[in-house]
């Protein structure tokens, strides 16, 4: 058969004969296939992409737990909406635009929830990303995986070998999308302010901007010759010229970490973090410099003692790439860490009296926070209270260093709690890939005001079982998309009923362990308006357990003040 | 929705052909309709409405000038008799409305932003408008507003006959397959289709091994390259070598990228009993530009030359004008991708080597080259001209053309970046990408004859690409955005 031919000698644009509906008719026309294989492909492709979602439903109708069934309620569209709209908004194209977003939230979760309960998928994915990197060194959307067993998170590199940090522009993402938030991406106003706002207390502030992976030792990300010094992005040196000249004390352990690196690697092969050695090189840096700033009391004796233990773990990167188990091309690291306990060989705690306050993220949790697996005890706060020879107060929380202390302090503020009572310096520690890639809002630190309580907790050292509706829900974040295994989400309950302490309907601001090792758990299947049953603590009985994961609160302002119980699920609510 | 998602392969192509086919026969045109909506407005629901508006107002247009609205039959327009001024309303009423909402919503940011820098540098600051609204663009719109517009200059030309039926009309301009990134299917090209269509096992078959090579294309060849691009682009600066591997990366993930969704829309609609024509034709072997823009994206090529090179004039109004009327398409053509200078200047560059091809009597300048340097000639100028489709500003991409040709230090980061570039997955996805452009024959071509053998290679590579989806998160097409 003929085929219709452009003429190629031709201009694009004036001499091509339009004779496209002609061709593609003819062209099937002359498509070739016998007829019972042309059946079996149907059937073949039909079979495929059908199987998935069938095997998904049968693997939900018979799992015992109801937790997968319950993960796609995500798709009851109507939630999103309602919880949206509850608010209210001024005008009809408010309300639109509101319920619009509740919908595509909703619509993004149920996404997430439908992919996430595909056992087709969860079956694949290991086996396929064990395959990519053991031939290929693929690595992730997350991880790049080096020469010789090295992972980076790609974050760490794109901050990094990224545009300048202070240039806003080239900074900006390319595609909006109607449910981002906007982001405050210049750090220099927030951190100025915070400075300001500590200033106004009469109290110091010292920056520690905590450098990633690649700073220190970029030539395991790239197999070549690295520079002698740290590979800061190339806006850094500016950043810590403005800050100098705003009076902010900055102080940069990046040069003494490279210095140590000269021996041995300071940096966890397979984890985004820095190994103990790293902690207290850093910890002393930062201690020498606010002996120097003169404003803590006399030290008095030695209050810490420091004992050696080793922990064996793989790190968070390994997670990430969602290899199976089984897997072998990364083993698991063994690092000997310091741990911390008082003279009387009471484990070290923060303390709400000190004059120090650590506000830090998970370079500050790592080696400290149990759950992320490498050990307690033996963290940032820790070893800087054993360099000063004082005691330290921290909050502390992975992810999100560029806010989420500031927030958390702020929220302890405005719930009454005085958490700057009696400090004279404030650290805050951050890791460097937040000045370019972290959300810099200028969080006012309000007088704290005690307040007659709105949202109930059990008394102190108690639970209640008690059953409420979701009124509202912090987005969890996907497992694999995030550098941390665990994650914990708000809820804010009401038509709260707690028969035995004779309540009948209050409200409560809970928190809920959403994610456990890469996996969400039944609690990130809850959506708005479902009825639930918990055993509610208070945060202050678990907060040394759970305040460093990272955590999804909730944008109302009404809930800036709550004090929050800690949620354990007890099954259906009705 | 993404057709290379979980969502789209696993929940919604099953559940709409299992629907479709449920469908009694003059009920799937609203079924194919109604999935098309959920389709669109899963990206954002409020954007059903403007879909909608535009569907609408298209519609009555296209009955007023086939002078069926109020009512009366369905005529084709006679093509030389006059226009009546209700016909001329009714057209110019569409494509105000279509420009109008294309011209807002992607360009309202960038004519404001454009309009602060300009005061801004003439040191007016207080003139800038620094608009509080920000506009979203919505999902396809430079797509189905250019194909809605089609039906109505082409009843309005007498070219096709109106469609009285609002759920067929509906249906062609929402079509799934085809609705968010093209290719742009002129209603001449459905038509027929529309009244009538053929469903058989071996359409279906040719739809599922197209799809098939569609998704191997974007997930096996077009995302990997990506990362490459991304991490080169995205980079502060970049050594020569991988400013040069960055380039290309890039053209084979647009090519790729764009290929395979449109041999995916192609066997989606071959699937439903649709045959839309090809939009690719092998580009990167061009010897020319001329020929280039023969082979890529040819939906857009052939709209552009029917609905605005010919109007203007075309070749018919002398050597100069013709020059003059192939760059202002190719910078439209340009502005049409996306609303930024960096786009003005990949099209006018485009639009600037067609003219001197045909000055040079449509031949390129290298054309006693043999034909393999002119091949990799004409690659060179596309890769170059890829900088800027690319590239987040116009400093940037003069910078990142610097590192092509080597001005300037590299900057002491450009070792992560290459540690990023050389790993053995993306260099064999290049290289394999490179066999397959100047090696391997087109899919179109391919899926002609299915045997065993290919329906087995077709089937392992549709498993291979979901087992691969599985590891990959979000990877929305790249000519989504535009």
């Amino acid at each position: 058969m003929t085929e219709p031919r452009l003429d190629r000698s031709a201009s694009s644009l004036d001499a091509m004969e339009l004779s496209r509906e002609e061709q593609a008719r003819r062209e099937l026309a002359v498509t070739r296939i016998a007829p019972w294989l042309a059946r079996a492909t149907l059937a073949g492709f039909v079979g495929v992409v059908a199987a998935v979602p069938v095997v998904q439903v049968v693997a939900l109708v018979a799992a015992a737990e109801r937790a997968g069934a319950r993960a796609l309620a995500a798709c009851d569209l109507t939630t999103g909406m309602a919880a949206a709209t509850a608010g209210g908004a001024s005008s009809w194209w408010q309300r639109v635009r509101t319920a619009n977003r509740g919908l595509l939230g909703q619509l993004a979760a149920c996404e997430d929830a439908l992919e996430e309960t595909s056992p087709v998928r969860e079956w694949l994915r290991p086996w396929v990303q064990y395959a990519m990197t053991a031939i290929g060194r693929a690595g992730s959307e997350q991880v790049h995986v080096a020469p010789g067993g090295w992972l980076f998170f790609r974050p760490d590199i794109a901050h990094v070998a990224g545009p300048d940090l202070l240039d806003a522009a080239a900074r900006r993402p390319r595609i909006v999308r109607e449910t981002d938030t906007p982001r405050a991406r210049d750090p220099i106003p927030a951190i100025v302010a915070f400075r300001d706002a500590l200033a106004r207390r009469g109290l110091a502030l010292v920056l520690v901007p905590t450098p990633v992976k690649p700073t220190v030792h970029p030539e395991r990300a790239s197999g070549r010759e690295g520079p002698a010094g740290p590979l800061h992005n190339r806006g850094f040196d500016r950043l810590l010229a403005a800050l100098g000249a705003a009076g902010v004390d900055v102080v940069d352990v990046a040069p003494a970490l490279v210095e140590l690196a000269r021996e041995a690697p300071v940096y966890l092969a397979t984890d985004t973090h820095w190994r103990p050695e790293a902690v207290r090189a850093a910890a002393r840096t930062v201690a020498r410099r606010i002996e120097a700033l003169g404003v803590l009391a006399p030290r008095s004796g030695a209050p810490f003692v420091e004992r050696i233990a080793a922990v064996e773990q793989h790190g968070d990167s390994v997670a990430l790439l969602g290899l199976p188990p089984w897997q072998t091309l990364f083993p698991r690291e063994r690092v000997v860490v310091r741990r911390v306990s008082r003279a009387d060989g009471a484990p070290w705690r923060p303390d709400p009296l000190a004059e120090t306050l650590v506000l830090g993220d998970s370079f500050t949790n790592i080696y400290s926070l149990g759950a992320m697996g490498w050990g307690e005890a033996a963290g940032f706060a820790e070893h800087l209270a054993l360099a000063l020879g004082r005691p330290v107060d921290r909050i502390a929380q992975n992810a999100d260093g560029a806010h989420a202390t500031r927030d958390l302090l702020a929220r302890e503020l405005a719930a009454g709690r005085d958490r700057l009572a009696g400090k004279r310096v404030v650290v805050w520690q951050f890791a460097t890939r937040e000045l370019s890639q972290g959300d810099w809002r200028v969080v006012p630190l309000p007088e704290p005001v005690a307040r007659e309580p709105r949202f109930l907790v059990p008394p102190a050292g108690t639970s209640w079982v008690a059953t409420g509706r979701i009124a509202a829900m912090a987005r969890v974040p996907r497992p694999g998309t995030v550098p941390y295994r665990d994650h914990i989400a708000a809820l804010h309950l009401t038509g709260l009923r707690v028969p035995e302490a004779g309540i009948d309907d209050g409200e409560a601001l809970v928190y809920v362990l959403a994610m456990r090792d890469n996996a969400w758990t039944a609690a990130a299947a809850y959506t708005v308006g479902d009825t639930i049953r918990l055993r509610l603590r208070p945060w202050s009985d678990v907060a040394t357990a759970y305040e460093g994961i990272s955590r999804s609160e909730l944008d109302a302002p009404a809930l800036l003040s709550a004090e929050p119980c800690w949620g354990e699920p007890m099954g259906e609510g009705r | 929705m993404v057709f290379s998602s979980h969502l789209f392969l696993f929940q919604f192509l099953p559940l709409a052909l299992a629907l479709y086919y449920a469908s009694p026969r003059r009920l799937r045109h609203l079924t194919l309709t109604g999935l098309s909506y959920v389709f669109y407005g899963w990206a954002n629901p409020l954007f059903v409405v403007l879909l909608l508006a535009s569907t609408l107002v298209d519609y009555v247009a296209g009955l007023a000038i086939a002078g069926a609205w109020p009512r009366g039959p369905v005529r084709r327009v006679d093509p030389g008799a006059p226009r009546s001024r209700r016909q001329r309303l009714a057209l110019l009423s569409s494509i105000v409305t279509n420009l109008s909402l294309l011209g807002f919503f992607k360009y309202f940011n960038f004519a404001v932003d454009s309009f602060d820098a300009v005061v801004s540098a003439l040191g007016l600051p207080e003139a800038r408008i620094d608009a509080v609204l920000r506009v979203t663009l919505p999902l396809g719109i430079s797509f189905y507003t250019f194909q809605s517009m089609s039906y109505t200059i082409d009843v309005y030309r007498g070219r096709v006959t109106a469609l009285g039926n609002p759920i067929d009309f509906a249906c062609y301009v929402s079509m799934f397959p085809q609705l968010v990134a093209g290719p742009i299917v002129r209603f001449a090209e459905v038509a027929d289709q529309l009244l009538g269509r053929t469903h058989t096992a071996e359409k279906f078959a040719r739809g599922a091994a197209l799809f098939s090579l569609g998704l191997a294309k974007k997930v096996l060849l077009a995302n990997p390259c990506g990362q490459v691009a991304d991490a080169v682009f995205d980079a502060g600066g970049a050594a020569a070598l991988d400013a040069w591997i960055g380039v290309a990366a890039y053209a084979f993930q647009i090519y790729y990228d764009f290929s395979g969704y449109s041999d995916m829309a192609l066997g989606l609609g071959l699937m439903l009993g649709f045959a839309f024509p090809k939009n690719f034709d092998s580009p990167y072997r061009s010897r020319s530009i001329t020929e280039f823009w023969r082979r890529w994206h040819l939906s857009l090529s052939f709209w552009l030359r029917d609905y605005l090179y010919v109007p203007l004039g075309g070749n018919r109004r002398g050597p100069l004008r013709t020059y003059v009327n192939l760059f202002v398409v190719m910078l439209l053509g340009g502005l049409w991708h996306g609303a930024a200078w960096t786009f003005v200047v990949w099209g006018g560059l485009h639009g600037a080597l067609l003219a001197l091809e045909r000055w040079n009597g449509r031949r390129p300048v290298y054309h006693r080259l043999p034909a393999p340097l002119q091949t990799l000639a004409t690659f060179l100028l596309v890769l170059v001209s890829w900088v800027f489709f690319r590239a987040e500003s116009l400093p940037a991409a003069g910078r990142f053309l610097g590192a092509m040709v080597g001005l300037g230090e590299p900057p002491p980061a450009a070792p992560l970046v290459h540690g990023l570039v050389a790993t053995p997955y993306h260099l064999g996805t290049l290289l394999a990408a490179a066999a397959i452009t100047w090696g391997a024959p087109q899919s179109w071509d391919w899926t002609r004859t299915l045997t065993v053998p290919r329906v087995a290679v077709a089937g392992a590579l549709l498993v291979v690409s979901m087992g691969v989806l599985a590891t990959q998160a979000y990877n929305p097409f790249i000519y989504f955005i535009f």
